[in-house]
């Protein structure tokens, strides 16, 4: 659910990562804030366990750039992608406006990304969503390992409905910005000028 | 529905004289909507919004495993502290909205004072906004923000990475 503040003509947005687990959503947002200066974020939140997987939920505050007078801001978080975090998953999704569906495109993964996959589609309708009309966008990460599946059946699997796909290696940066940018841009497009809170900041 | 509450809001609570605590009031998707003491950097106070937020949302989805039981009459707050410092969470509703009062506090000799006196304040304003608040929507605007943004104007916005 963005939040437009008219009065200090500023969009606010959340962005979630979804896929399977040790897909890459987590370094996708590490990276954004490696390579992000220090007035543009806040601090990187990681709720892990021990052994450094997700818990809960990343989240990294982002101050992009002005579109149209508007400053923009996008509140990015990941979910943990273990099978056993459903319900952690379908809080997070809540107020969601636009997902990267960061998918492993290793052969043996396929199976996990299309249960993550069919999951999102159930949290996203349980929560009164129409999955359709969220912004979506698929990243295949991991397209350096060598045992990956063609892009190709990626598409044909995972992106039935045709949605924007972007190549990926997110440990190294290749393809990170190129999808957030894509699914900032599908956010941004997508709303909807509604009424005009008065916010203290 | 913001817009009809935040002046009262602050209003409400800005006199509230409490120097070691500090307040945020956000949505229940996290996004903070007032911070009662200004931050060096503005953005921590969003990863502050996002983990009430999150807190409260994992604690209310705990709550539901609880044997048979039914919400209290004054509902469920959330404590995380110590005998002097730390968090308290507070939710209230207008309309279908539900939004979160946040407090982190330390150095207090008497918590559950304090705690007693949010809640009776935050009682009183949910009573009298909702009075007054007219739910209708119907200035909502349906239009889309922005139309056929251009690839310059999303290298602009991401231009802070160039």
């Amino acid at each position: 659910m963005s939040f437009v503040n008219y009065h200090s003509k500023e969009v606010n947005c959340k962005i979630v990562f979804y896929g399977p687990g040790l897909g890459g959503k987590t370094t996708n947002i590490q990276y954004v804030y490696q390579k992000t200066s220090g007035e543009n974020k806040g601090k990187i939140i990681s709720l892990n366990t021990e052994n450094e997987r997700t818990l809960f939920f990343d989240f990294l505050p982002l101050d992009l750039g002005e579109i149209r007078g508007f400053r923009t801001r996008f509140h990015l978080y990941t979910v943990p992608g273990q099978v056993f975090y459903e319900a952690s998953r379908k809080l997070i999704l809540r107020g969601v406006d636009g997902v990267v569906f960061v998918a492993d495109s290793q052969v043996e993964k396929m199976e996990a990304n299309i249960e993550s996959l069919k999951s999102l589609d159930k949290n996203l309708r349980e929560l009164g969503y129409e999955p359709d009309r969220i912004p979506l966008v698929f990243q295949w990460n991991k397209r350096d390992l060598p045992n990956v599946s063609p892009v190709e059946d990626l598409e044909k699997q995972l992106n039935i409905s045709g949605k924007p796909s972007y190549s990926a290696v997110a440990c190294e940066g290749t393809g990170v910005f190129e999808t957030l940018k894509g699914v900032t841009k599908m956010v941004l497009m997508n709303l909807k000028g509604g009424l005009q809170p008065n916010i203290n900041r | 529905m913001e817009e009809n509450f935040l002046p009262q809001f602050k209003e409400t609570f800005e006199k509230f004289d409490w120097p070691n605590n500090q307040l945020f009031l956000c949505r229940s998707d996290g996004v903070i909507l007032y911070q009662s003491t200004q931050m060096s950097n503005n953005l921590d106070a969003h990863s502050i919004g996002a983990l009430i937020g999150g807190v409260w949302q994992a604690a209310k989805s705990l709550s539901g495993f609880i044997p048979g039981a039914a919400p209290s009459k004054d509902g469920y707050r959330l404590s995380f502290d110590t005998s002097s410092q730390g968090v308290y969470i507070l939710p209230f509703s207008l309309g279908t909205e539900e939004y979160y009062l946040g407090s982190i506090y330390k150095d207090e000799e008497n918590p559950g004072k304090i705690k007693s006196m949010l809640r009776s304040k935050i009682f009183a304003l949910e009573k009298k906004i909702s009075e007054k608040t007219d739910t209708k929507q119907g200035d909502k605007k349906e239009q889309y923000l922005f139309k056929n943004i251009s690839d310059q104007e999303m290298d602009d916005i991401f231009g802070i990475y160039s």
